[in-house]
């Protein structure tokens, strides 16, 4: 019997709660929001899309250090390094891909980074696609991307540091 | 006044442990026997000693200043300290000169991750640059040689590149030029670092000046595991460190080892670590018309046990001295029990140019391995030409071949094609795979836990990766799997287990196994260590 009586309270619970929440959302501090209807401004610390960010020549920042790759926990980075025909940048990526399907949007490698060249900043959210493939993004792909905050600043060259 | 005898041993104290060594030995090789590990740059146990770098400074009682561990001997009572507060900041003001010019590319270097410069920084420097001018910029990635790139700005003027090639390849096509922190390293004018054993400097150089054009920027090196194995260029057997990320191996590192080479290898045996990688036989195949065609391994199992039953009688055998000793035994041990063959033909890569600093002219690791084995189990040993004249007048029907490297110089090999059926255990798409008929492929040395014998009798252990991007198998799990196909009992447990068979048959092995052969290599019984030169500088 008692048995009973507790299922009834606790059913009593979920029902007050689900009522309340329905009729009175503002009051109940309800924060869903009518997607898409609706849309919220994110933070400008957002971690979205991952961009690749370029020198003011347009060439990508990145030396291909594999810092990011390295330091990924999901191993959604792939990167393929060559010479660069600048004698002072010396490396650049030749294949620069991520995985944002396995990407667990932690910003590891936006800290890792050492030449300010991969950001999350684009506030967007890697768009829904059909197949796997469709979710790896090559390096022209990432280099297209815009941000949403102020560009880095100019880059001197390769991985020189004071 | 008498003169005493010069005593044996030097009695000291280095950071209060007690160490006894012989005279003239330095504090340096000193403290590593009781270990103490001193900071250096530019020591290196097989060069002279040019004692320029002062990183390896430390306090000896008595002495009013610091002195270089490697170049200072040891004395009757001496007393050593490594990390007093004197020393310590010595330590870091060296290191805070070397870094003043320094441009820390780290991010694009090739040495992060295996630089002393940045070891040493995290461990014994732990302070930021005081140096606010701006840094003297100088050549950055010059082409100095066929297989080498040189970066100024990176090095820090040890010499050791200087001191190798003057000493060890006896071609000083190496110097120091300029004053100040204008200096650099360079060859002379119009001239290359070309000298075949000039990837050595690399290896050497502490810091990213010197690096190879050949592993530039092709894998970073904290992504490397490593495998102490030997190279297979000749039959020298030089002991190498094998790295290697995700079943692709990516260089040879030299592998200190007194008994054979010091701490040395040629360039094409360092480089000859691309074989592991290149034209390998990923699956098994047989040829239908022109063209070999994927089958599975049980499938080609199946079809060499058949042929092997059908043709027996007619059967020759084949051996490259490219395979370990265990596929050897394992070959030889099949021939013998389930083939009734009793001849073997040794085939492997032609000869190549031998030099007097480690390079010999038969460009095969384990040819001393293979014959003490075929010796010891009975069988006549028959050369490549032997084979070929086989072929030729139809002496046998089927050729069964372990290894596939043939001599590429010999045009008949073509002739090979003869042979009713060719089943080969292949490494690679090439020699005798072109002409066979099944094909199983076989396992090189960096895929396998084994040995290999050396010209001198050394014998030497090789490890496998542990990742194979194949299904490759070493030759003896193959034979067993085809006698099990001709309803024969030959069985091995692992390699460990074919190598405790193979030392009970083989009195040149006597008494080893598998977990007794130190990382030097061990010699085989009536082996006579030979006279050797160390490719040491004497100090
Ligand atoms: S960490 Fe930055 S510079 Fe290095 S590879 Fe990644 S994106 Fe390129
Ligand atoms: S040599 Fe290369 S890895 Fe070492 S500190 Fe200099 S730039 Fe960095
Ligand atoms: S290139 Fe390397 S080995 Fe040669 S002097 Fe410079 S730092 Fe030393
Ligand atoms: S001497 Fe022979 S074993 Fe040594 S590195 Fe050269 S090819 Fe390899
Ligand atoms: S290691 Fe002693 S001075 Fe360089």
């Amino acid at each position: 019997m008692k048995y009973y009586i507790d299922t009834l309270k606790g059913v009593m619970v979920t029902t007050r709660h689900l009522v309340k929440n329905v009729l009175r959302r503002e009051k109940a501090g309800v924060v869903t929001v009518e997607y898409p209807e609706k849309k919220l401004t994110y933070r400008p610390n957002f971690r979205g899309l991952h961009r690749l960010t370029r020198r003011p020549d347009g060439t990508p920042k990145c030396v291909a250090c594999f810092m990011c790759e390295t330091v990924c926990p999901a191993y959604c980075i792939h990167i393929e390094a060559e010479e660069s025909p600048d004698g002072r940048i010396e490396k650049r990526p030749k294949v620069f891909v991520i995985d944002e399907l396995r990407c667990v949007v932690c910003g590891l490698c936006v800290e890792a980074c050492p030449e300010d060249a991969i950001r999350m900043d684009t506030a967007v959210h890697p768009p829904p696609a059909t197949g796997r493939d469709e979710f790896l993004y090559e390096r022209d792909v990432l280099m297209s991307h815009k941000g949403a905050g102020p560009e880095p600043p100019a880059a001197s060259g390769g991985g020189r540091r004071r | 006044m008498t003169t005493a005898a010069a005593p044996k041993e030097v009695t000291l104290t280095i950071d209060e442990r007690p160490a006894k060594v012989p005279p003239g030995t330095t504090i340096l090789e000193a403290a590593k026997t009781v270990g103490v590990r001193i900071p250096h740059f530019c020591y290196h146990k097989c060069l002279s000693i040019a004692a320029n770098c002062r990183m390896c400074l430390v306090e000896v009682e008595k002495s009013p200043k610091l002195v270089p561990a490697c170049h200072g001997r040891v004395a009757e009572g001496m007393v050593v300290r490594t990390t007093t507060p004197k020393v310590k900041k010595a330590q870091q003001a060296v290191m805070e000169f070397l870094f003043i010019n320094h441009p820390v590319d780290c991010p694009i270097c090739d040495q992060a991750g295996e630089c002393k410069l940045q070891d040493y920084f995290m461990e014994f420097q732990k302070q930021l640059s005081r140096f606010k001018e701006e840094k003297v910029e100088k050549a950055k990635a010059q082409p100095i040689g066929p297989y080498i790139v040189y970066d100024a700005e990176r090095c820090i003027l040890c010499t050791r590149c200087v001191r190798f090639m003057a000493e060890i390849a006896k071609d000083p096509q190496l110097a120091p030029v300029g004053r100040g922190d204008r200096s650099c390293i360079s060859t002379a004018p119009g001239r290359k670092l070309d000298h075949p054993y000039s990837l050595n400097t690399v290896d050497i150089c502490p810091v990213g000046a010197l690096t190879s054009r050949e592993f530039r920027f092709k894998m970073r090196t904290w992504f490397l595991s490593n495998a102490d194995s030997i190279c297979t260029g000749c039959s020298r057997g030089c002991s190498v460190v094998l790295q290697h990320h995700q079943g692709t191996a990516h260089r040879y590192l030299a592998r200190e080892n007194p008994l054979v080479n010091d701490s040395w290898l040629c360039d094409d045996g360092r480089l000859g670590y691309r074989r592991i990688n290149d034209h390998r036989l990923k699956d098994a195949a047989e040829r239908k018309g022109n063209e070999m065609l994927t089958l599975a391994y049980d499938e080609a199992v199946k079809q060499a046990g058949q042929t092997l039953l059908e043709d027996r009688g007619s059967i020759g055998v084949a051996i490259s001295p490219q395979v370990t000793c265990e596929d050897a035994f394992a070959l030889m041990r099949f021939c013998a029990d389930i083939l009734g063959v009793r001849e073997i033909h040794l085939t492997g890569r032609a000869d190549w140019a031998p030099d007097n600093l480690l390079k010999r002219a038969d460009a095969n690791p384990n040819r001393r391995g293979i014959s003490e084995i075929a010796a010891a189990l009975g069988m006549k040993v028959f050369d490549v030409h032997a084979l070929i004249k086989a072929a030729q007048n139809g002496a046998f029907e089927t050729l069964l071949a372990v290894g596939a490297d043939v001599p590429d110089d010999i045009p008949e090999i073509l002739d090979l094609k003869k042979f009713e059926t060719v089943i080969v255990l292949a490494e690679r798409t090439r020699g005798i795979f072109e002409v066979g008929d099944l094909a199983i492929p076989l396992a090189v040395h960096a895929e396998q836990d084994g040995t290999m014998v050396n010209a001198e009798g050394l014998v030497q252990r090789v490890r496998p990766m542990g990742r194979q991007k194949n299904r490759a198998v070493p030759a003896w799990k193959a034979l067993s799997d085809v006698a099990g196909r001709m309803e024969r009992e030959f069985r091995f447990a692992g390699p460990d287990a074919v190598f405790a068979a193979l030392a009970e048959a083989v009195p040149f092995f006597g008494g080893m196994s598998h977990a007794s052969i130190p990382a030097h290599g061990a010699w085989g019984a009536g082996a006579a260590p030979p006279e050797r030169k160390p490719l040491c500088t004497p100090r």
